[in-house]
């Protein structure tokens, strides 16, 4: 239809649908005898009258046309075929009305929003709040503050971007352009008239959209601007570094897209083998990406039973009954509390699960060895009640 | 052979691919898409006499066989389609699929007439013009 478009053709225009020449070969020329051809009236012509049901083909002067595609399809669907070529002239026309300039506002990605207010607050140590209370998205901001030093230019920006006068220019700029589509122009048309039609009617478009987004940022916009500029702030640093810890819980973006890694950390713990000698593992981050499956691993270089060798980024062993959870606060808080607890808790030395076990039995292979952890029951990290032993019933 | 043979064979003929030419119409059509022939071309089909045929023979006997490719599907205008169907009409040759120029398309009655026989390598390999004379 495209390529039409770029031919030198006539095609005929009926009721907003494109009606194109017939081109024939034999089974065409035989199946078009047998096809009924409308003589085609103009609307503007006595007796002319829309019809219900379009005809699928039409003669105008011995010419057969049949129908294609209808004319709006071709702006509607313009982006979704072309989106590169879109996207060219989405940006021409925002540097024909100066959209370009000082307006980027504050695009946060959904996905850093759920990390920073629905699953930090609930790994946050809170002082001062009661810990069944949810938090507010400023306390969380104003918690996050106390504890992070924002640098400066991060204050001027949500200064800058506390102002909405330039947003509001550029509305007006919009609001002088013309933003109206016609109907595409009916009967017998060369397709240079209606590309010109197309054209139009596509900036048009453009325009009307680009004008939705600027009121929708200027709405975003709105609440903020009443904020305060340091929680503001607090955003602009987030979604700037794409990264934070607090408390032992932190994410980091990662390299390609929008997605992120989660984690938590699990701090130093002990475990007990079959004949009650400790061993004492060191901390470690339990991630989950945002991106597919949530699936605990352990990020750093590690062992422990329930992982298959000694290394980084592994998955931790939960059994083949654990769900298929997908990014969500709730199920990024599950799946983070069902690797930790696999670490703590899931390791019984009178049972056979996870990869190894601690203690060695007589003429057993060892592929990770655990000798190196054991730790004797006096030691000051566990007399102290520093560690933890998690396995302590077993 | 038995009813399983017959299955059989049948299956492993099915299985076999065939290669796709393009048909009589879609080479022609590519022809006369190609060198922007109307209906001017098909006055000079009808009388074809001696001497036309002469005046083409001396003038491309020497000439290496145009090259052309078929499209594997065509179609055509309602101006072209006419023109199409009055060549095949016309000319009810076999040696229409070999001709690659409107001289040939011209020539491939003529020479059938003259050489019927002519194997499908020289048709393919050489220009009409050439095939005219006995080698």
């Amino acid at each position: 239809m495209w390529r039409c478009l770029e031919a030198d053709l006539e095609i005929l225009v009926h009721q907003g649908h494109l009606y194109v020449p017939l081109l024939f070969d034999p089974e065409i020329h035989q199946e078009s005898q047998a096809l009924p051809f409308e003589k085609y009236v103009s609307e503007a012509s006595p007796g002319g009258v829309p019809q219900s049901s379009l005809p699928a083909a039409l003669t105008v002067k011995d010419r057969r046309f049949v129908q294609a595609v209808s004319a709006a399809s071709l702006l509607e669907h313009y982006g979704r075929l072309f989106p590169r070529e879109h996207e060219k002239r989405r940006l021409l026309l925002r540097e024909q009305y100066s959209l370009t300039a000082d307006l980027w506002g504050l695009a946060l990605d959904p996905k850093l929003i759920t990390i920073v207010f629905h699953i930090l607050p609930h790994f946050l140590r809170r002082e001062g709040f009661s810990p069944r209370r949810s938090l507010g998205e400023g306390e969380i901001l104003d918690l996050i503050r106390e504890r992070l030093r924002i640098p400066r230019r991060f204050h001027q920006e949500a200064q800058r971007f506390l102002d909405l006068a330039p947003l509001k220019v550029a509305l007006q700029r919009l609001e002088t352009a013309k933003l109206e589509s016609r109907p595409p122009p009916e009967g017998l048309v060369l397709t240079a008239t209606l590309r010109a039609w197309w054209e139009q009617n596509l900036t048009a478009h453009l325009l009307a959209e680009e004008r939705a987004r600027l009121l929708q940022e200027l709405e975003d916009r709105e609440p903020w601007a009443q904020a305060q500029e340091g929680r503001l702030a607090v955003l602009l640093y987030l979604a700037d570094q794409g990264s934070l810890e607090l408390d032992g819980f932190g994410f980091t973006r990662l390299k390609k897209g929008q997605d992120y890694r989660i984690y938590k950390r699990t701090g130093p713990y002990a475990l007990k083998d079959f004949f009650g000698r400790l061993y004492l593992f060191p901390d470690c981050r339990v991630a989950v990406a945002s991106l597919g499956r949530l699936r605990p691993v352990v990020v750093d270089h590690y062992k422990h039973p329930f992982l298959r060798q000694h290394g980084s980024g592994q998955d931790i062993c939960l059994g083949a009954e654990s769900p298929y959870l997908t990014f969500s606060a709730k199920n990024v808080i599950q799946a983070l509390e069902e690797g930790i607890n696999a670490l703590f808790y899931g390791y019984d030395s009178r049972r056979r699960q996870g990869y190894h076990r601690l203690d060695a039995l007589p003429g057993m292979m060892r592929l990770v060895d655990f000798e190196d952890y054991r730790i004797p029951e006096d030691h000051p990290l566990i007399v102290s009640g520093h560690v933890e032993v998690k396995n302590r019933t077993t | 052979m038995d009813l399983k043979d017959s299955l059989r064979q049948d299956r492993a003929r099915g299985k076999k691919k065939e290669p796709f030419s393009p048909s009589l119409f879609s080479h022609i059509g590519g022809l006369v898409r190609r060198h922007h022939l109307g209906g001017a071309f098909y006055r000079l089909i009808g009388p074809m006499t001696a001497k036309g045929i002469e005046t083409l023979i001396r003038a491309y006997r020497a000439e290496a066989k145009p090259p052309y490719e078929a499209p594997l599907f065509f179609l055509a205008t309602p101006e072209e389609y006419q023109l199409i169907h009055q060549v095949l009409t016309a000319l009810d040759t076999p040696y229409l699929a070999w001709a690659q120029s409107p001289e040939e398309i011209l020539l491939a009655l003529p020479l059938w007439q003259r050489r019927p026989g002519l194997d499908p390598e020289a048709l393919a390999g050489r220009h009409f013009a050439a095939l005219w004379q006995q080698d």
